[in-house]
Parts: C-alpha cells; sequence; structure tokens
C-alpha cells in the first residue's frame, strides 16, 4: 500500500527529535496565543513568521502548523471560562460554554471542548492524508453561485438559533446583515456607511463586535447586579465530562468532524462557518433543541470540534492546489514561499517528504496538545475563584487590547465599546446575540457571491437552477424549512415550545 | 481621604514621567531633523496590507537583506496595518511625523484608491523614496481551454462582447484598470468578474467558474509548471527571463497582436515633507539592498519579480505620468465614479 | 417594566433603525454601469426585512399580558445603573486617552480606578495593576511585537 509507505516516510519526519521539539514548541505557543483574545491564529502565525527564519522549511512548516491549530485550541479557554470568544471561530463555543461554567461545569466544558478538538483535528488529519484530493476536486467545485446558495444554507439555519421568538431572531439576524454591508460594496468598489473613515472601508471588524456583544455586554448585566455577587457556581464540579456527556456527544463530533472538515477545505467559508453550521446542525439533530444556549454540552462539543476538524480541512487546497483557503492559510503560504518551497500541484510529488512529514507532525501535534490541555484545565479553571471585582478590570483590559491588536485601530475599540452597550440591551430586551454574528458572519459573503453570480450570468437567477451543487444545497434549504412544520404537524405537543407563545 | 492621596500621587507620577518624555523628544527630535546621526534609533516601517502578502514579504526581505548587509544598523520595526488596500496604512503612516522615522510602501494603488474616490489624501502626497520592483501581468486559462492564443480569446471577445467572463484580483484595483486597458487595446469588451484574493482567482479559474484570468506571473507559476493553466501572454516589452522551460514560450502582448504593455511596481515612500538628508540615505542604503546578490536569491528570483530602482524625483514623475494614463483610461471605461 | 412594554420599545426601535438605513440606502452612489444588483439591493431588502420583524414584534407585543414583569428590570435600581455608567465612562476616557498618553500610563490609571471603584483593597490594586499593566506590555510588546501607542513616553522606546 502506497498511503503506508507514505506515513511511515512521513513519521520517519515528523519523529525526528528537533521536528518534535518544535511541533511541542509550535502547540505549546498557539495554545498560549489563542487563549489570548483578538490574536488569533492569523496574527499568531504571522507574528512567530521572522522567528523560523534561517529555520530547515520543514521544521519551520511544523512549526507554524502547530501554531495554526494550537490556537484553534486555545481559542475555546477564554469563550468558556469569561464569555470571550477570543477569535471568531469560538463564538459558537461561547454560546453554551459560558452558560456551563455558570453552572459550575466549566471543567466538563473545557474536557469535552479539548477532547472534541483532538478527535475532530486528527480525524482531519487522517481525512488529509487519504481524501485530500477529492475533496480538493470538490473545493474546486464550489464557484460563486455554490458559495451563494451555501451561505443561503447558513442564514436558513438563523431559524434555528432564533431561540423562543422568532422575530427577535430573524430581527437580529438583519441587523447582523445590514451591519455586515458596512464598508466598501463588494462588486462595485463603492464606500457604503463609512462616513469616509479609511478604516471602516473593510466593513466592521467581527472580533470587536463579538468581544463587545458577548464579553462586555456580559460584564455591564453582572455589574448592575452587585459587583461582589458570585457570577459562578461556587461548586466546581468534575474537570472532566461524565459518562453522559460522552453520551450525548457521540454523535456530534461525528457529525460535527464530517461538516468542520468539508466546510473547512471550501476556500473563503472556512473555520467560523464550519463551527456555526455544525452548531445549528446538532441544535436541529437534538431532541431538546431548547437546552441549547443554556448549556448544552452538545453545542460546545459541536463548534470545537468543527472548528478543529476545519483546520486540517483548510491545508487540503493549500497542499494539494497551492491555493490558501483562508486568511491564515495564506500566510503560511507565503513563510512557504520564503522558505523556497512552492505550494502547488507538484508539492506532493516533488516534495513528499514535506508533505508528509507535516501532516504526520500534525497528529502527533494533536497528541501533544491533549496531553497539554488536559492538566491545563484544573489550572484555568482556578480563574473562576478569583473574586469578580478583580476580574472585571483585568478582562476589560484584555478584551481592548485583543480588540485593539486584530484591527491596530482605535476604532475597533469603540466598535466594540458600541456593542458593548448593545449587547448590555439585548439582554435586558432579551434579544439573542447568535444570529447576529452568523449573519455578521455569512452576510457579506452572501452578498458577494450572489452579485459575482449575477454578473456572470449576465442578470440571470437561472445559473442557480443549473448547477447539481446548487440544486443539491436548496434542496436542503427547502428541507430545512419545510421539517420543522412538519414535525410540529406530526407532534402537537413540540409545537408550543417551539413557536412564540402568543396566547396565555 | 488616604486612598484619594495615593490615587492622586499616582497620577502625578505618570503625568511627570510623561512630561519628560516629551521634553526630550522635543528637544532631541530637532537633532534629528538636523541629520546628523540619521538613523538615530529603529526606523518603524509601516506596511499597509495583511502579513504573508507581496507587500509585506518584500519589506520584511529588505530588513532580513540589510541586516545581512549590516545597511541597517538595527532592524526595522515592520508594523502591519492592513485594510482599505493599504489606505489604512498609509494614512497611518502618514500621520505620523516625518522625521524620517516612519516609513510605509508606495505603490500604484495609492493611484488607484484615489481614482476610485476610496483614498481621503491625493496619490502623490508622499515623500518618494525609491522604487524597487515590476511585476507584471499575464492572462492565463486553464489548460483544457478552447483558446490557444491570446488572438483566440480577443477574436471570442470580439464576436460576443461581454460574455468572455476574466477573473482578476478586487473591484476597486488595479486589476479592473488593467483589463480595462487590455480591452481598449484589443477592441474587445470582457465580462470582469472581481474575487477577493489572488488564490480565488485562480481557484476559480481551475474550477472552470471563469474563462481566463489576469494573473501575476508569481500567482499563477505554479499552475503552470503543473500544467494546469496556461499563459497566453505577458504584458512586459520583452519575454520573461524565469524559469526558461514556462516561461520561454509565453509571448508579450504585443508579440501575440494587442499592442499595450503594462505593469505594477512597489517600492518605499514616507509621510510629505521628509528632509532631504534623511530621504538621501535611505536611497542609498535601499540601492545597497537592492544591488546585492542576497536581494535578487531572496525577492526577485523567488517571488518572480523584476528589479528597478527609480528614485526621489523620477520616481514621483514616472507615479505623475501613470496617474494621468489611468485617470484617462478609467474616463473611457466609465469607472470614475457617478456621484 | 412589563414584557408587553419592553417589546414594544425595542421593537419600534428596530424599525426605526430599519427606517434610517433603508433611506440611507437609497443615497448610496452608484458606479460601473452593467450591474445586476446595486450597491444599494442588499441594505435596501435587509432593511425591508428588519423593518418587517421589528413590526412583528410590536404586534405580538400587544397580545403579552400586560402583568408579566420583564426579568431583570427593577425601577429602584439606581445603584446599578450609576455603576454602569461609571465602567462605561472609564472605558470610553481608555479610548480616548490611549493615544495621546499611551498604553502603559493609560492603562495603569484605569485598572487603579476600577479597582479602587469596586473596593479591592489597595494593596492587592496597586500590584495587580502594576503586574498586569507591565505584563501585558512584556507579552504582547517584547514576545508578539504588537505595536502599542505608547504616546507621552514614545520618546523611552
Amino acid at each position: 500500500m502506497e498511503i503506508i509507505q507514505n506515513v511511515l516516510l512521513g513519521f520517519g519526519v515528523a519523529l525526528q527529535p528537533i521536528n518534535l521539539l518544535y511541533c511541542f514548541i509550535g502547540c505549546l505557543a498557539g495554545t498560549l496565543i489563542g487563549v489570548l483574545p483578538g490574536i488569533g491564529p492569523v496574527t499568531g502565525v504571522a507574528i512567530l513568521i521572522p522567528i523560523t527564519f534561517g529555520m530547515d522549511p520543514i521544521t519551520a512548516t511544523i512549526m507554524l502548523a502547530g501554531i495554526y491549530y494550537g490556537a484553534m485550541y486555545g481559542g475555546s479557554t477564554t469563550s468558556i471560562l469569561i464569555n470571550v470568544p477570543g477569535e471568531s471561530a469560538s463564538v459558537m463555543t461561547a454560546v453554551d460554554g459560558y452558560q456551563m461554567a455558570k453552572q459550575g461545569r466549566a471543567g466538563a466544558a473545557l474536557g469535552m471542548s479539548a477532547f472534541g478538538s483532538f478527535i475532530g483535528g486528527s480525524a482531519s488529519v487522517i481525512g488529509l492524508m487519504v481524501i485530500a484530493p477529492p475533496v480538493a476536486k470538490l473545493a474546486l467545485s464550489f464557484g460563486p453561485p455554490e458559495y451563494f446558495v451555501l451561505m443561503l444554507l447558513g442564514l436558513a439555519t438563523l431559524t434555528r438559533l432564533a431561540g423562543k421568538n422568532l422575530f427577535k431572531g430573524l430581527g437580529m439576524g438583519f441587523l447582523g446583515m445590514l451591519i455586515g454591508t458596512v464598508g466598501l460594496d463588494p462588486v462595485a468598489g463603492v464606500q457604503r456607511f463609512t462616513f469616509g473613515r479609511a478604516d471602516l472601508l473593510d466593513g466592521i471588524g467581527f472580533v470587536s463586535v463579538a468581544m463587545g456583544l458577548f464579553a462586555l455586554g456580559e460584564i455591564l448585566i453582572n455589574i448592575e447586579g452587585s459587583p461582589a455577587e458570585r457570577v459562578f457556581s461556587t461548586q466546581i464540579g468534575s474537570l472532566m465530562p461524565t459518562k453522559s456527556d460522552w453520551l450525548a456527544c457521540k454523535w456530534t463530533i461525528v457529525r460535527s468532524t464530517i461538516i468542520g472538515f468539508l466546510i473547512g477545505s471550501l476556500p473563503g467559508a472556512g473555520a467560523t462557518v464550519s463551527a456555526f453550521m455544525a452548531y445549528a446542525a446538532e441544535k436541529k439533530a437534538s431532541k431538546t433543541p431548547e437546552r441549547f444556549g443554556q448549556g448544552a454540552i452538545e453545542g460546545v462539543c459541536a463548534a470545537e470540534t468543527a472548528n478543529n476538524a476545519a483546520t486540517g480541512g483548510a491545508l487540503v487546497p493549500l497542499l494539494t492546489l497551492g491555493i490558501p483557503s483562508s486568511a491564515t492559510v495564506a500566510i503560511l503560504m507565503g513563510a512557504l514561499m520564503m522558505y523556497g518551497l512552492r505550494p502547488g500541484p507538484l508539492l506532493l510529488t516533488e516534495r513528499p517528504d514535506f508533505f508528509w512529514g507535516v501532516v504526520t507532525s500534525m497528529y502527533i501535534g494533536n497528541v501533544m496538545l491533549l496531553v497539554l490541555n488536559l492538566p491545563l484545565i484544573g489550572l484555568w479553571i482556578k480563574i473562576l475563584k478569583v473574586p469578580y471585582p478583580v476580574l472585571i478590570p483585568i478582562i476589560l483590559l484584555f478584551i481592548s487590547l485583543g480588540a485593539y491588536t486584530v484591527g491596530g485601530s482605535y476604532v475597533d475599540l469603540w466598535i466594540m465599546f458600541a456593542f458593548g452597550i448593545l449587547g448590555y440591551l439585548m439582554r435586558k430586551f432579551d434579544y439573542p446575540a447568535a444570529p447576529l454574528l452568523l449573519a455578521l458572519v455569512l452576510g457579506p459573503i452572501m452578498e458577494k457571491n450572489l452579485k459575482l453570480s449575477l454578473k456572470m450570468s449576465q442578470g440571470s437567477i437561472a445559473i442557480f437552477f443549473q448547477r447539481p451543487i446548487t440544486l443539491i444545497l436548496i434542496a436542503l434549504i427547502v428541507f430545512s424549512l419545510v421539517w420543522p412544520f412538519l414535525v410540529s404537524r406530526f407532534s402537537k405537543g413540540k409545537q408550543d415550545l417551539e413557536l412564540p407563545v402568543v396566547d396565555e | 481621604m488616604k486612598k484619594r492621596l495615593v490615587l492622586r500621587s499616582v497620577v502625578r507620577m505618570a503625568l511627570l514621567i510623561g512630561a519628560i518624555g516629551m521634553l526630550s523628544h522635543a528637544v532631541v527630535g530637532s537633532g534629528y531633523a538636523a541629520g546628523t546621526n540619521y538613523p538615530a534609533k529603529p526606523i518603524p516601517f509601516v506596511v499597509p496590507y495583511a502579513p504573508g502578502g507581496g507587500t509585506d514579504i518584500m519589506v520584511r526581505v529588505i530588513d532580513r537583506v540589510g541586516a545581512q548587509l549590516k545597511v541597517f544598523p538595527r532592524p526595522l520595526v515592520i508594523e502591519n496595518k492592513s485594510g482599505g488596500s493599504g489606505v489604512v496604512g498609509k494614512s497611518y503612516a502618514k500621520s505620523k511625523p516625518a522625521d524620517g522615522y516612519t516609513i510605509t510602501c508606495a505603490d500604484d494603488s495609492s493611484t488607484v484608491v484615489d481614482l476610485f474616490g476610496n483614498a481621503p489624501w491625493p496619490y502623490n502626497d508622499f515623500t518618494y523614496i525609491a522604487k524597487l520592483n515590476r511585476d507584471y501581468q499575464m492572462i492565463v486559462v486553464r489548460a483544457d481551454s478552447p483558446y490557444k492564443t491570446l488572438k483566440d480569446l480577443v477574436a471570442a471577445a470580439k464576436a460576443q462582447p461581454k460574455t468572455v467572463k476574466i477573473a482578476g484580483t478586487g473591484v476597486s484595483q488595479i486589476d479592473v484598470l488593467h483589463v480595462a486597458m487590455f480591452e481598449k487595446a484589443s477592441g474587445v469588451k470582457f465580462n470582469y468578474i472581481g474575487f477577493d484574493s489572488g488564490g480565488q482567482v485562480i481557484t476559480n479559474l481551475l474550477g472552470g467558474h471563469v474563462d481566463a484570468a489576469i494573473a501575476n506571473p508569481g500567482e499563477a507559476y505554479e499552475q503552470m509548471r503543473a500544467g494546469k493553466v496556461r499563459s497566453l501572454g505577458v504584458s512586459s516589452e520583452k519575454r520573461l527571463g524565469f524559469d526558461s522551460a514556462v516561461f520561454k514560450d509565453v509571448p508579450t502582448w504585443k508579440e501575440a497582436g494587442v499592442n499595450l504593455s503594462l505593469s505594477q511596481w512597489r517600492g518605499v515612500a514616507g509621510p510629505k515633507g521628509m528632509a532631504k538628508e534623511q530621504v538621501d540615505w535611505l536611497i542609498d542604503a535601499l540601492k545597497k539592498i537592492t544591488e546585492s546578490k542576497e536581494w535578487h536569491e531572496q525577492y526577485l528570483n523567488k517571488f518572480l519579480q523584476v528589479g528597478v530602482f527609480v528614485a526621489g524625483a523620477d520616481m514621483q514623475k514616472e507615479a505623475e505620468e501613470e496617474y494621468a494614463v489611468y485617470k484617462t483610461i478609467m474616463e473611457g471605461a466609465g469607472l470614475l465614479k457617478k456621484k | 417594566m412589563t414584557e408587553r412594554i419592553a417589546d414594544t420599545i425595542s421593537g419600534l426601535f428596530l424599525i426605526a433603525v430599519a427606517l434610517v438605513a433603508g433611506v440611507a440606502a437609497q443615497f448610496l452612489p452608484t458606479t460601473i454601469a452593467n450591474e445586476f444588483a446595486g450597491p444599494s439591493f442588499m441594505p435596501t431588502l435587509v432593511s425591508m426585512a428588519l423593518g418587517i420583524c421589528g413590526a412583528g414584534i410590536v404586534f405580538q407585543a400587544r397580545a403579552l399580558p400586560g402583568t408579566r414583569r420583564m426579568p431583570g428590570w427593577s425601577e429602584t435600581d439606581r445603584a446599578g445603573a450609576i455603576r454602569i455608567a461609571v465602567v462605561a465612562l472609564a472605558i470610553a476616557a481608555y479610548n480616548l486617552l490611549l493615544e495621546p498618553l499611551g498604553y502603559l500610563i493609560v492603562t495603569f490609571v484605569f485598572l487603579v480606578f476600577l479597582l479602587w471603584y469596586l473596593k479591592v483593597s489597595w494593596l492587592l490594586n496597586l500590584t495587580i495593576s502594576l503586574v498586569a499593566t507591565v505584563g501585558t506590555y512584556a507579552l504582547f510588546v517584547i514576545w508578539l511585537k504588537v505595536v502599542l501607542p505608547m504616546g507621552l513616553l514614545e520618546f523611552y522606546f
């Protein structure tokens, strides 16, 4: 078997002591960087590239890849503990993870996200080894019309994230899309709602919005009550997921891995979209969807498994075709070229030691991350024992730093401030935040691809109905919109839970 | 009361330290301007694009080669401020004093954002230091495309205007202008589809979602080498001298029947009003770097760029001539913004 | 505040946002001929949808029983409102002063102030403020090479 030979070749490279060492350094640095809000995988890799100059290209790439997926691991920590999603991909982790922390189940949430990340991450590495070429082919078949319909499918899941009141959920979704239109029009290139400010040309920064809505909004709510009051349950339960947690997440992990890997491999969709989609899929699959948003461990597991599975997926187009599928991977590609490697279709045949060495090192790295992160859980949990009055200023400092670092601009500080107040009001008036963020991510991608599709077809919407993949996706959308009504028809009892209660 | 006192003394201390800092800044700052011993501290280089992009790589190689040749006494402080096609970072650099301790990138993107009405400053409101490289454009198609030559493509676009889909990078960026120039020179109309990045352009070309693409040699090289993509022509005056197995048979646009040559360029500039001594020092340093073997090995050859060296006033003159050309093109193509 | 009033207010707010955005969208500049969905297409569509949602919320609110109170609202909690205002103002001041005064000074003062306001003991207060300021500076500026504004202290760096 050729693949076994290749894997052996890869392990031969990855298990060299120097490569093991740098793999470990990368994973460790990545975990720490992921914990810092605002410094996600993109900035982390960019910052550390200069250190790698002069190193062997394989060793350097192993380290940078370690930072990349290590940061994805670390991102869940602050989301769960203090409701600070440090990067866009861990927003959905915060939704249920923070609720679990408040209920004293932070250990279980962190543990499950470590295991979910490990399984998703390693499975995606295996996917990268075994089925990279067909997946790359699938990724190529996604042009603007396919992306448009895929984003529509993502937005259809809004109805699932909406919560009790459908109008409130959808309203937040549309508000998110409206905010997403700030910046340059994606096809005409004219400015929209920028007030002439150059730093708004690229739109409103997602991380600042997410940290404002989640972290700052939460702080303002907590401070309104007595600040000395305990926010977190004093009882910090077990540090590990229980048996029933595992049973609940069994299929979640499988589904989220597949969703994460496939969506992660699509250039332009990436880890964030895959985490959202996996979460929405779990909520749909769940027998008790009303628990989502209240501390459902499946929600944490879905988001974390998917965003880590997406890291393996994201390397598929890079290593097989030489096409970067996300901002982080683009930086990785720039680094490879500076090392004198040429990522492209020929990389696999010309430098098998590089390809298989890096891929197998990712497998080893995932094991290292698990071993590294499980003991850290006990440490992280101690954060919750810090008195809240001490925690508040430090959280505020970290999110401000994060918002400033991610855009390098004061505008991001003010955006976070404004959305912190909006987040506070949304909690007071009982509006969900997740739909706004989902729409803020998906809206601009959807608009761009809609316009590009129409440009390709010279204005005819028939383009969406003439392509096999779009037809399949449209069928999925129809199914996902109609299904809840079919279900509620057959089980009358459930309907009362789902639809907004009007009569009482 | 005691608490108040402590707080007050803390604030006072902070103000005092700050005041000393400001004072010494003012005193010694004037010393710098006289150009006695420039550079007396590390020079911050504002890269107005994301890390890992073409410009970022160029600056990092400048820094590295500068250190290897001992041209810079201390490494550059590279600061990435991306956004708005470079406008954010350049605006930030322009907001700093022109004391030689802030430099940034100059490129044709400044001209383009100005023309598209997205820049808060005129394109030439910089101290031009040096232009370092040129990058050409190629029209590329998939290997199995029916268009064998540039003439085929032009003929197809002539037969049915606006049906041949050509992908490029960006919507109010240089690729739009270059396609418009190509259209004017060849008398055709394409259907331009602007994607976010060069990577997406190649993806959509390979996936068959567009018929052709405009791309830099560096963007298409690997795909050409693998036989997935063919180049129908390059926008340079002469054929490119890179990897001859790939580029030897790529005709120039002129050879292929379209009378046009064009290029992109990158260089270094600073805020308006830098002192001549400092500009001269930087020109000299950049000249040493770009004439070195290391520069050719680590930058030009690796990233398929063509080295040039145009400094100071000459560079400004070239930029102004280019602006005039681009403006005429945009007027002709109806791209100038209608209010 | 009752749920009915709360939902009516927030629904009306969404309608107002939708109106403003929808009208503003009509004044967006246009360019390049042959566009199939111009710059105003998406904002207009989304504003309309947002307006409909706002109207839906207001309409539904009418059916809510007038006695059900909104959880987490209290008319008498002046102290809570003051705390929020103070923290919000502190953040705004931080944002405003960060550039002119520089990261180290502003961060230190910000931390000292908030910890003092939240009644943390002075010893702990100054220790945390100092360690956090210097620590984040070391982490972000020295190790991660992030460029933070140095303001008044710029000369020293």
